[in-house]
């Protein structure tokens, strides 16, 4: 039996309350109509396979074994590729809806994942620096606009004063109609309880699929995250993660771990794009790594914890087909403390374009309140048509 | 045969969870006094965690590590099999010790001590994120900087939690050194504001209560020099990293030589009106509900100034309250508070493996909290729609795991008593399996909230 109560009685329940429903955006509200998509790669993506800077003479040599074969790459440009896996990244780029960051970075220097995640998401220039998130502060700027976190927990880039709403995905899910019917009339007289669990009935209706799946897959994540933000009523903007990147022994360059990561996350953005419909038209979606990993294989046919690394910006709203890379070079001298790519782009030039270009926050909420610690760092100009 | 409400707000609200066997443990014929002086043993109770010391767990970590990193410079298959199963080792220990916190909690005898233990514990937060050494002083960091503390001063937590090992890797003030000190000088290194930052922000005065960015740096560089012994895996001050002379700090001069300096701008703050505020603010909040009434957070705030932040009475306080006994369920469980609930209601303890499984995929684990700042201890954090779910998800689980073995009604009233609802009471017994009971009683909003 599914979980999914009959439409019927779940409309009955609801009657009795009111204003429930509403995920978050409603539309007299907005600034703007526009989607936004946060996707966190948890681990450390390694930039030089992603994309892979094939104009570098040093690029081949620095990479032994690791490097990544023009024939088994898509081109960008005279300097640079994707990785083959890439496929619709690749489609995005050749119709001017990719941007691809090449020597990107947080302003995070050391080399732990979960500093270097914190301040990711946190918006500051250190870890723990702040206790809510970048994206949780601009969203308490835009009355309106619903946050959605996908999965159990909400992250840091998330967490914070503003409102946000949850989903996650659950393969174990099989709760039975009358249950939940129960459930719902038991929660009568608690209206938090009642929200929460209508919430998420609601939003696995929305979903489709009774809220089945695993929150481990990527492609259908996507999927489900789609559906609910191309819904009016759905939220404008979500954080969702892909973990397992941290690539130490045996990556692999045209098959193995790293390639199958790559292969997923280009899934992931196939199934956004497939799903989101006329919608991807005022999406962007930014795929972003907490660093880069080390410029020259380890010892385990992997690479450590790097810095520089590399990043997407993809979306109907995108101004693409480019890769923006200030390209410090691979030669000895130009690896950052001799074995990383020297970052020479700060992430928060482009989350500050994203807020303000695409999501419409005011330039004084991301002076004082969204990236107070970064003011000198300009917003990149150029990112969205 | 029915209850005392009083007995139950003990064991629910007070402690971690009701049973038939924390009934019985109280006393079927317990008078309301009775109850309270039940609640007041536990503050004084000196039963504690089996686990290892800071400077054993310490001493073994490094040990442990310098093998590893031996592995990891052979790089071969083997060695890196080996080096993968002693990260595995070390974490599993790690579980381990929270399941031996988790039974701490489940006894009703400590439950409440056990809250108060969690609460400070939860305060001062380290997380083990990241920082493979805190797995294992993570439990005897809480024993021996807060449960220890607990029949102390809270100046005296303050110190314990501030120079114990696990703090000062943590907020790494270990590697902080001043600017004008011997090594300062010598080498390019610097200042690590950040635990001078999240003493005044989170351990004792509060953000916005009126400290200013010069406060965080004077207390920063008072604290210069306090570092770990990392061979011993003790606090350790190293003059040779002490930021030299006097420090003004929240308009007070400070020029101790030495470990004194810091200690004494400590001592001050944790005596500071704010602090005392803050502080108590934040524990009625943990204790009561998301909102707690004026007259409980009026009376802890004047405990904590006329006692000097004595945390027996502050404790005893909560105990005296009468807002603390009323008959409604006031705030929604955590995570850990509501798994803590449904195995002491089944009478069951979990594997490390289950325990971590389950807490992890609630979103809340002990240790393991996303920053400085701690697990929420806002009810309202823990509503969200996933949540719900996967509670409902959890409590299913479990339903299909032990429905069979309980009488759904029957386990109602042992483990809600006056409080399990007509409402509540009405669809366990006309639930349609045991199954469906199980997962309603653990679902139902008394079970939720205590």
């Amino acid at each position: 039996m599914a979980y999914s109560i009959s439409r019927r009685t779940f409309l009955g329940t609801l009657a009795a309350s009111t204003g429930v429903l509403a995920l978050g955006a409603s539309a007299a509200e907005l600034k703007s109509d526009n989607r936004f998509v946060f996707i966190i790669l948890r681990g450390a993506m390694d930039g030089l396979t992603a994309v892979p800077p094939l104009g570098d003479p040093a690029y081949a040599g620095l990479r032994g074994e690791l490097a990544v074969a023009r024939e088994n790459s898509l081109p960008l440009n005279s300097d640079f590729a994707l990785h083959q896996n890439l496929k619709n990244i690749h489609g995005l780029y050749q119709a001017d809806q990719a941007v691809v960051f090449q020597a990107i970075a947080s302003p995070y220097r050391q080399r732990s994942h979960f500093d270097a995640q914190d301040v990711l998401e946190n918006g500051g220039t250190a870890p723990l620096q702040m206790n809510d998130g970048w994206l949780n502060r601009a969203l308490l700027t835009l009355p309106g606009v619903g946050g959605l976190a996908v999965g159990q927990g909400v992250p840091m880039a998330l967490r914070g004063q503003a409102d946000i709403t949850s989903y996650v995905p659950a393969n174990t899910y099989r709760i039975d109609d009358e249950t939940v019917e129960r459930l719902l009339s038991m929660y009568e007289t608690d209206t938090e309880l009642f929200t929460a669990l209508t919430k998420s009935i609601e939003t696995d209706e929305m979903v489709g699929g009774n809220g089945k799946g695993n929150v481990r897959n990527a492609e259908s994540v996507s999927h489900a995250v789609a559906n609910l933000m191309k819904k009016e009523a759905g939220p404008r903007v979500a954080v969702m993660e892909i973990n397992g990147w941290d690539t130490h022994n045996r990556q692999g360059v045209v098959t193995g771990r790293l390639p199958s990561k790559l292969a997923e996350l280009d899934r992931a953005i196939g199934a956004l794009k497939k799903s989101l419909g006329d919608v991807w038209g005022t999406t962007a979606v930014l795929v972003a790594t907490e660093f880069g990993r080390t410029a020259k294989p380890n010892g385990t046919k992997g690479t450590d914890h790097g810095t520089g690394g590399a990043g997407f910006l993809l979306g109907g709203a995108v101004q693409g087909g480019r890769v923006i890379s200030d390209w410090p070079g691979l030669g000895e001298a130009q690896l950052y403390e001799n074995r990383d790519l020297k970052p020479t782009t700060d992430w928060h030039e482009v989350f500050k374009a994203v807020l303000s270009d695409h999501l419409k926050v005011s330039d004084a909420a991301l002076r004082h309140t969204v990236f107070p610690e970064s003011e000198a760092v300009k917003m990149m100009p150029g990112l969205f048509i | 045969m029915a209850q005392s409400v009083e007995t139950y707000i003990a064991l629910m609200r007070f402690g971690y969870g009701a049973s038939a066997a924390g009934v019985s443990k109280i006393g079927a014929d317990a008078t309301p006094k009775d109850v309270k002086t039940f609640l007041r043993q536990q503050l004084v109770s000196k039963a504690a965690p089996k686990i290892g010391t800071t400077q054993e767990r310490a001493v073994a970590f490094r040990r442990k590590k310098e093998v590893e990193d031996a592995l990891r410079k052979q790089g071969d298959d083997d060695s890196q099999m080996m080096r993968k199963d002693m990260r595995r080792d070390r974490r599993d220990a790690f579980r381990e010790d929270m399941v031996e916190r988790l039974r701490m909690a489940m006894r009703p005898d400590l439950g409440f001590r056990e809250r108060l233990v969690h609460f400070w514990s939860n305060h001062f937060t380290i997380s083990v994120k990241g920082k493979q050494v805190l797995e294992g002083l993570a439990a005897p960091y809480e024993q021996e900087a807060i449960r220890s503390q607990l029949n102390g001063n809270f100046s005296e937590m303050l110190l314990a939690v501030t120079k114990h090992p696990a703090m000062q890797l943590y907020l790494e003030n270990n590697s902080s050194t001043g600017p004008n000190s011997r090594v300062g000088q010598r080498r390019n290194r610097g200042l690590n504001e950040n635990h001078a930052r999240e003493i005044l922000e989170l351990h004792t005065m509060g953000v916005g209560s009126g400290y200013t960015q010069a406060d965080v740096l004077a207390l920063a560089k008072m604290m210069t020099g306090w570092t770990v012994n990392n061979q011993e895996g003790v606090f350790r001050f190293r003059e040779n990293t002490h930021e030299p002379g006097a420090q003004k700090f929240l308009g007070k001069r400070y020029a101790q030589e030495g470990v004194d300096q810091a200690e004494a701008a400590l001592l001050d703050i944790a005596a500071h009106p704010e602090t005392a505020k803050f502080v108590t603010q934040k524990l009625a909040k943990a204790m009561h509900s998301d909102a707690p009434p004026k007259s409980l957070l009026k009376r802890l705030e004047k405990v904590f100034v006329e006692t000097k932040g004595d945390l027996p009475s502050l404790h005893q306080a909560l105990i005296e309250s009468p807002e603390m006994w009323t008959t409604q369920g006031l705030k929604l469980k955590s995570p850990i508070e509501v798994v803590t609930s449904m195995l002491i209601a089944l009478g069951q303890e979990p594997s490390a493996k289950q325990l971590y499984n389950e807490l992890a995929n609630l979103g809340e684990f002990p240790f393991m909290a996303p920053s400085p700042e701690g697990w929420s201890i806002d009810g309202s954090d823990w509503t969200t729609p996933s949540e719900i779910k996967l509670r409902l998800i959890l409590s299913d689980k479990l339903a299909r795991r032990f429905g069979k073995q309980v009488d759904p009604a029957a386990l109602g009233d042992a483990t809600l008593g006056p409080f399990l609802s007509a409402d509540t009471a009405f669809m366990l017994k006309g639930a349609s399996s045991a199954e469906q009971g199980l997962t309603l009683l653990f679902m139902a909003p008394e079970f939720q909230r205590r």
